[in-house]
Order: structure tokens, then C-alpha cells, then sequence
């Protein structure tokens, strides 16, 4: 068969550049191998062993760029070989290719495009977005702020210009909305319906709108406020300005809110704004429920009874009863949890939880109190007083462990978890190695903005993990849920099936997985 | 539009009245340069900030100016890009790329319980590409259809422990051996090979300055060995980054990293590691492995 090879003096490309090339030359028909590298005597050596060195890349500098492609026959060659200029061109860090696509570097030009839009959607780094953000409040413009590392000076002035001229300065930090059936940011696709939801957290809002839809309701409008926005300096602006837009909004009929808890000053103006015609939800996580009760309001402690009473309520139900099935949904899982709690090993003690949501790392950090030995998190429960030393050593022993993988640590200088879960499966695999470890407890979240196949990438992570506890002469139980629905990209069924099939215990909640967890630990013999 | 700062190590030659370099690479964010002495220049966004070759543009837009190929000349008051752009380089604020190695022998055990931290997480949280990753990579990619990361790897493993085994022994012939063929090892900008070879090289400063030098090999004598090696095994851009690292001169995460080695609160030292494991694909990576491979004292 032909190699046909090309040399490309003086030029460079980045690693990633030259291996997307080179996979996409793979996939041209006739092409049986290629390789594209720098023409160093290391290289060359390499690509010797692969069969793919000519005469012509062996007289190659390593100041040369190397094209080879061994293909069925010459036109196939050729022609794999006339691409290569455009995949350079088009590969990701590569020179600039002319004429790209023609986008709108600025929100004037955006507006010209667009001059009917009326949200404007700013991810900027930090320290730009503020300005962004003032100009499209400026220009009349609601704001979803995606962008972090904004000052909390900037956001009070930006959230008290919104509300100045009658606008929703969703975020900073504001992941998810959902704005007149429209997904923004990690939004999941959920039908429009009753149930109007304002959050302080991204997967909570996630969570709560898609169990929504998975009970087959639907939501009205979803807010995303920001992680900051509840605290006593932004004294819930956007969460009190979406509670006056949720209460005059004819489609929508149930309010729920949800966030961790807030300052005391914060909850009594919240809980005293949603009083009012339409029946509210209030899930403040680990806040003091008989405060809600008191308020005229109705307290859940967790984001899957906030969906499960608000259709209730939608529907025109009691809710009561939807509480009391959440709370017991867990025992339906409790022969499976026994059996697998009795093939672990004594000295397997501890539950081990790797989260991509941060909700779902607090949520599961407040069920997991009741256990009997200790809890850490890089991301621990508020609580008043509270002083969080970081731990002295890399890894936890002794303790059960919950990790927020989207906490700073873990993200500086890579995606979220989300979107790529390379870190998390690595972890996933190292959790095999620890005698401890009796139970690993995951979340996989879907949406338009999450990664194209996340229970796909876990499940051979678990797979991975489970064989290699065995070599160790252990089991590993996994427990998992996906937070999404039927209608998302990733679609909910396919992703749960993933996981099952990689041996996961899959439940319908963030707090079904925890408590199926605790189940398994006490089921050990 | 300006060069906001500028490392002294390349500053001379940028402000030489006369100068000329072509680009012989182009990217968003840095434009690489070789003079007509073939001297390797860099010029960078504020983004990628300061390193051993760099001038740092106030704008970025001025670097969308340039494509492969075209020159850069200079008059030592200013740069001109062609199409009459000017960026002045009187602003333009000198910065030494070589660290201070010397803190790091202020606190020992400091900086041996963040090498600790360091060493643990690096094969975890590198790219699964990198030398710095475990073996499980297999992934196939710019050799071909074979999973050419496990062939690199593998090859790299036997290489880099034969120069660490040279540096051990005191054999330079060694480390000539080994690095030459470590030299070049990859398919990108910086290959593989070279980067962790830069790597070890400021690792080896920087054990020595803590160690109090118990070598029998002087740290710059193993740089000169080991550029001298590469030297026509490798690209040229590669090679001037190479002898940067043999002189000490690093690029600003690696003054951050090694300010945050010798600090007791591990925030700075998880920026400053990410930052380095950001730059390139896996460039940063590669190069932090290089470093953590250098003969740092323990302590319990």
C-alpha cells in the first residue's frame, strides 16, 4: 500500500492540533494510518516503528512538520494529503483561518444582529463582565450574568440598576435558566407548564425543573439568581424582583424557591415578599423549616420533595403525601442495598461522594449528618460559626467524604466537571484503591450545556473502578442518579441504562442516592 | 498600542536598532519569532503574560496583525508589524525571568510537604496525554492508529529514568545519551521529551538551592550537557525554551509556583499548578513532571 508523505517547513502547531489532524485523516476513506508530527529523529524513530517513515520524512528537520499517510491507493493518498492544509487551518489553537464565521464582538454589534432581543447573556472573564453587564442593563437589556469572579460591590450595583429600571440581573455565577421555554446555560429541556422556580444554585434549579418534568409537569419560568445573591450584603435582590415577576406571571400557578439557607434578615424578606395569592415552596437547604411554616409558606428539605409538591400542588393535590412517598422511596431499594452491603468487607466503612453539582454535594453533606461517623467536604454546610480548615493531608481517611468537583480547587485551569469529566473519572478509578471506601456515591447531570455523553464517560469509569476493587479482593458498591430528562440531548433513560449496566445502583434523586448509600453501610454483615 | 513588559533575557534584542525576525508561527494569543541569527522570540498576549522569550503586548489585536511569515522589524524605540502598526517599546517594563531559588532554602519542610501535595496530585489532574498522567492513557493520536500516547509514554519512562539515573551517578555521558534521544519526543509546539527535560532542569536549581547542593554535578554543567544534546534534535523555538530552563529563566506561573513552594497555605501552590498544567495541551504538565523528578531532599 502507498505512503504518500509531506513536509511543512517551519511549521508549528500545538499537540492537540496535530492529533485532531491526524484522527482526521483516519477517517477519510482508504486512509489506513497517518501520522502528522514534528520531524524531530524521536519522531521519526516512532513513526518507523509504525511503518509510516518514507525516504522523503527521513531527510525531515525537526524544524519540519511531517505528514504521512499510508492509504489503499494513491488517490486515497492524495487526496487525505490535500486536506491537510484546511484541518490545520481549522484545528483548534492553530494559525487563525481566514474568514471564520462572522460573530458580533461587541453587544452593540450583537444588538444589530438581534434588535429584538431583550435578555442579554454575558460569559466574559470576571473582570470584563460588570461592564458588559451594566452596558445591556443600560441598554435596556435583562441580564444573565454567567460569568464568575465579579465583585460582590459589582454585583450589588448591577442587581440595584436592574432593579431601577425594572429588570432581572440573573447571576453572577448564574449557570441555568429558563426564560419563556428558552434553556440557558446547563438548562435541561422541560415542557412549559405550572411551576415557576426561582434559585440561588444552578443544580438545584436543574434538579428540581427536570424531576418536574419527569413527574410530568412542566415549569413556567425558571430564575437563576446566583450563589451570592441570598447573602446579607445582595439581600436577595433578584431572588425578591423574580418572586414580584413569578407572582404577576398568568401562566405561572406554584412558586418554589430554592437556595441555601440565607441570612436571617434575607429569609424574612423573601419568605414575607412570596406571601401572597399563589401557594410557594420553600426548600431552603438545612434552614429551619417551622420559620417557613410560620411564614405562611410551605417548608421541603429537599430539592426532590420541592418538584414533588409543587406538581402536587399544581394539580391541585395535598402535599403532605408527596413528602411522606420522597422520604419513604429509598426503602424500595432496601433488599438490593442489603445485599450489597453484605459483600463488603469489614474494614469498608465509609461513603464516598464525587459531585459535579454543588447542590448535590450540600444536599447529600446535610443527609449524611445522621451517619454516625464524621463527614468532609471541600464545600461544607454553612453554618454559623463554622471555621473551615483545609485539610491537612490530600487525602481524607477515616472519614466519609463529599466533594464538590466544581469547587475552585478543582477547576482552576479546567472545565467544570459537567462538561469534562476526565478529573472525576480518574478519581472514580482511584477510589478502588482505598480500603475504606464502601460505597461510591455519583451525580450525573444532562442538559443542553453538560457534556454529550456523561453517564457513557462514568459508567466505564465505574466499570474500571468495580474490576479493579475486585482484584483487590473487594466489592465496590456505586450508587448513582442523573439529574435530567427524556427530553435532553443525552436523554434520561439512555443515560440511566449506562450506568446500570456498569453496575451502578441508579435512583430517581440526589437524596434517594445518599440515603440508599447509608442503607448499603448498614447493611454490611 | 505598546509592549507593556519584556524579559531581560530577550529585551537587548528587540531594542537593537536594525532588528528583524520573521514569524514563524501565529496564534491568538502569541506570535512566535526567529531572528535572522535564529535567535527564538516570542511575542505575547497580556493573557500569557511574561516568560524567558516574551514581549508582552498592551493589546492582543496587535498580534491578529501578524501571519506566518511576515517580518517584524524594529528601530529600538519601536516595533513595527507592517501596515504601518508601531508598538512602542519605551513602556515597556523589564522583568527577569529568572526566580528567586533561594527562598525555597528558607523552608525546607514547607516546601518538601507541598512537593508531597504537588506529587500526588499531578498524575490525577494532568492531561491523560502527558507524560505527567498515569499509564492508562490510550488514546490514539498523532503517530498514527496505534495509541501513540502509551508509545510515547513508554519510550519516555525508560528515557527520563535513564537521566535521572545519570544525574545520580554523576555521569554526564549519561544524561548526553539519554536526553538526546528524550529530546524532540512528542508531536507538538514543545515537544514532550523537551519539556520535561526543561522541567527538570529548574528542578534541579531549584533542589539544589534547598538542598545546599549535595551533587557531584554543578547544575549548570548538566544544563549545558543536556542543551547541547538536544541541540539539532529538536525545533528551534523548542531548544531556546530548553536553554532558558538551563539558566534558570521560567516563564511567570513557574515564579508563582515556586514562590507558593515555600508558603504554608496550599491555596497559592494549587494556582500556581494549575496555571502551569493550563499552558499548552500538555506542554505545562510535562515540564511540572520534569521538575517533581529532580532530587528534592524528603523530610517526614
Amino acid at each position: 500500500m502507498p505512503i504518500a508523505t509531506r513536509i511543512l517547513p517551519s511549521a508549528y502547531y500545538d499537540s492537540v492540533t496535530l492529533m485532531l489532524v491526524a484522527k482526521e485523516l483516519l477517517a477519510m476513506p482508504g486512509v489506513q494510518d497517518a501520522a502528522v508530527v514534528m520531524g524531530t529523529p524521536a519522531n521519526l524513530a516512532l513513526m518507523r516503528d509504525a511503518h509510516l517513515l518514507t525516504a522523503d520524512a527521513d531527510a525531515a528537520t525537526p524544524n519540519d512538520l511531517v505528514v504521512a499517510v499510508l492509504a489503499g491507493d494513491e488517490g486515497a493518498a492524495a487526496a487525505a494529503l490535500a486536506a491537510v492544509d484546511g484541518l490545520l487551518a481549522a484545528g483548534k489553537g492553530g494559525q487563525r483561518a481566514d474568514g471564520a464565521q462572522r460573530r458580533p464582538r461587541s453587544l452593540r454589534a450583537a444588538r444589530r444582529q438581534a434588535p429584538d432581543a431583550n435578555l442579554a447573556i454575558i460569559s466574559v472573564a470576571g473582570r470584563y463582565a460588570a461592564r458588559e453587564a451594566r452596558l445591556a442593563l443600560q441598554q435596556g437589556l435583562h441580564v444573565m450574568l454567567f460569568s464568575d469572579n465579579v465583585s460582590l460591590e459589582d454585583e450589588i450595583a448591577l442587581k440595584a440598576l436592574a432593579g431601577e429600571r425594572g429588570l432581572l440581573c440573573m447571576g453572577p455565577d448564574a449557570g441555568t435558566a429558563i426564560v419563556n421555554g428558552v434553556g440557558l446555560g446547563f438548562a435541561n429541556a422541560v415542557q412549559r407548564g405550572p411551576v415557576g422556580i426561582i434559585s440561588a444554585a444552578g443544580t438545584g434549579l436543574q434538579s428540581v425543573s427536570s424531576d418536574i418534568a419527569r413527574r410530568g409537569s412542566g415549569v413556567s419560568q425558571a430564575i437563576g439568581a446566583g450563589g451570592r445573591d441570598l447573602s446579607e450584603a445582595v439581600g436577595g435582590r433578584t431572588m425578591l424582583a423574580g418572586i414580584a415577576a413569578l407572582q404577576a406571571d398568568p401562566q405561572t400557578q406554584v412558586i418554589v424557591l430554592v437556595s441555601k439557607p440565607p441570612s436571617e434578615r434575607v429569609t424574612a424578606a423573601v419568605l414575607a415578599a412570596a406571601k401572597g395569592a399563589k401557594p410557594v415552596v420553600v426548600c431552603f437547604l438545612g434552614a429551619d423549616p417551622g420559620v417557613v411554616e410560620r411564614a405562611g409558606l410551605i417548608p421541603v428539605s429537599t430539592l426532590e420533595q420541592a418538584a414533588a409538591v409543587a406538581v402536587a400542588l399544581a394539580k391541585g393535590e395535598e402535599w403532605c403525601s408527596p413528602i411522606v412517598a420522597c422520604d419513604e422511596a429509598p426503602l424500595a431499594y432496601l433488599s438490593q442495598a442489603q445485599a450489597e452491603g453484605q459483600r463488603l468487607q469489614l474494614g469498608q466503612r465509609f461513603i464516598h461522594g464525587l459531585y459535579s453539582g454543588g447542590t448535590f454535594c450540600y444536599e447529600a453533606q446535610l443527609i449524611a449528618e445522621g451517619l454516625p461517623d464524621p463527614v468532609y467536604s471541600n464545600a461544607p454546610i454553612d453554618k454559623p460559626g463554622a471555621v473551615h480548615e483545609p485539610p491537612a493531608e490530600a487525602v481524607v481517611h477515616g472519614q466519609h467524604v463529599l466533594l464538590d468537583l466544581g469547587g475552585d480547587e478543582y477547576t482552576v485551569g479546567r472545565l467544570h466537571p459537567m462538561l469534562d469529566p476526565t478529573l472525576r473519572n480518574r478519581m472514580i478509578v482511584q477510589t478502588a484503591d482505598d480500603p475504606e471506601v464502601a460505597v461510591l456515591l455519583l451525580d450525573v447531570v444532562l442538559g443542553y450545556g453538560a457534556h454529550p455523553d456523561p453517564a457513557g464517560e462514568a459508567a466505564q469509569a465505574i466499570a474500571a473502578a468495580k474490576a479493579r476493587a475486585e482484584a483487590a479482593g473487594r466489592y465496590l458498591p456505586v450508587v448513582a442518579f442523573v439529574c435530567g430528562s427524556e427530553d435532553d440531548p443525552q436523554r434520561l433513560s439512555e443515560q440511566e441504562a449506562k450506568l446500570r449496566a456498569a453496575g451502578a445502583l441508579v435512583t430517581a434523586s440526589n437524596a434517594q442516592a445518599t440515603r440508599v448509600a447509608a442503607l448499603i453501610l448498614a447493611g454490611r454483615s | 498600542m505598546h509592549i507593556e513588559s519584556i524579559s531581560s533575557r530577550v529585551s537587548p534584542i528587540f531594542r537593537r536598532p536594525g532588528f528583524q525576525a520573521t514569524a514563524e508561527s501565529a496564534f491568538a494569543e502569541a506570535v512566535n519569532l526567529t531572528t535572522p541569527h535564529g535567535a527564538a522570540l516570542a511575542l505575547v498576549s497580556t493573557r500569557i503574560g511574561n516568560g524567558p522569550l516574551n514581549a508582552v503586548v498592551s493589546h492582543s489585536q496587535a498580534l491578529a496583525l501578524l501571519s506566518r511569515g511576515d517580518t517584524v522589524s524594529g528601530d529600538g524605540a519601536a516595533l513595527s508589524l507592517g501596515k504601518g502598526w508601531r508598538l512602542a517599546l519605551t513602556p515597556a517594563v523589564a522583568w527577569d525571568p529568572c526566580p528567586d531559588y533561594g527562598r525555597l532554602a528558607r523552608r525546607p519542610q514547607v516546601v518538601a510537604c507541598n512537593l508531597a501535595w504537588l506529587r500526588q496530585h499531578l498524575p490525577l489532574e494532568a492531561p491523560q496525554d502527558s507524560l505527567a498522567a498515569g499509564p492508562q492513557a490510550l488514546t490514539q493520536g498523532a503517530f498514527g492508529s496505534r495509541p501513540s500516547v502509551a508509545l510515547v509514554q513508554a519510550r519516555a519512562g525508560a528515557l527520563t529514568d535513564g537521566v535521572r539515573q545519570g544525574y545520580q551517578q554523576g555521569d554526564l555521558s549519561q544524561i548526553t545519551a539519554f536526553a538526546g534521544q528524550l529530546a524532540g519526543l512528542g508531536p507538538g509546539l514543545t515537544p514532550a521529551g523537551d519539556d520535561w527535560l526543561a522541567g527538570w532542569l529548574v528542578g534541579l536549581r531549584a533542589a539544589a538551592a534547598m538542598n545546599g547542593d549535595p551533587s557531584a554535578l554543578d547544575v549548570q554543567a548538566v544544563g549545558r550537557t543536556v542543551v547541547s544534546s538536544a541541540r539539532s534534535r529538536t525545533s528551534r523555538l523548542s531548544l531556546a525554551f530548553l536553554q532558558a530552563a538551563a539558566d534558570g529563566a521560567v516563564a511567570q506561573p513557574w515564579h508563582d509556583l515556586l514562590a507558593a513552594l515555600a508558603d504554608a497555605d496550599p491555596t497559592p501552590l494549587r494556582h500556581a499548578a494549575a496555571e502551569i498544567m493550563r499552558h499548552g495541551a500538555t506542554s505545562g504538565s510535562d515540564m511540572l513532571a520534569g521538575f517533581l523528578a529532580a532530587p528534592f531532599l524528603a523530610f517526614p
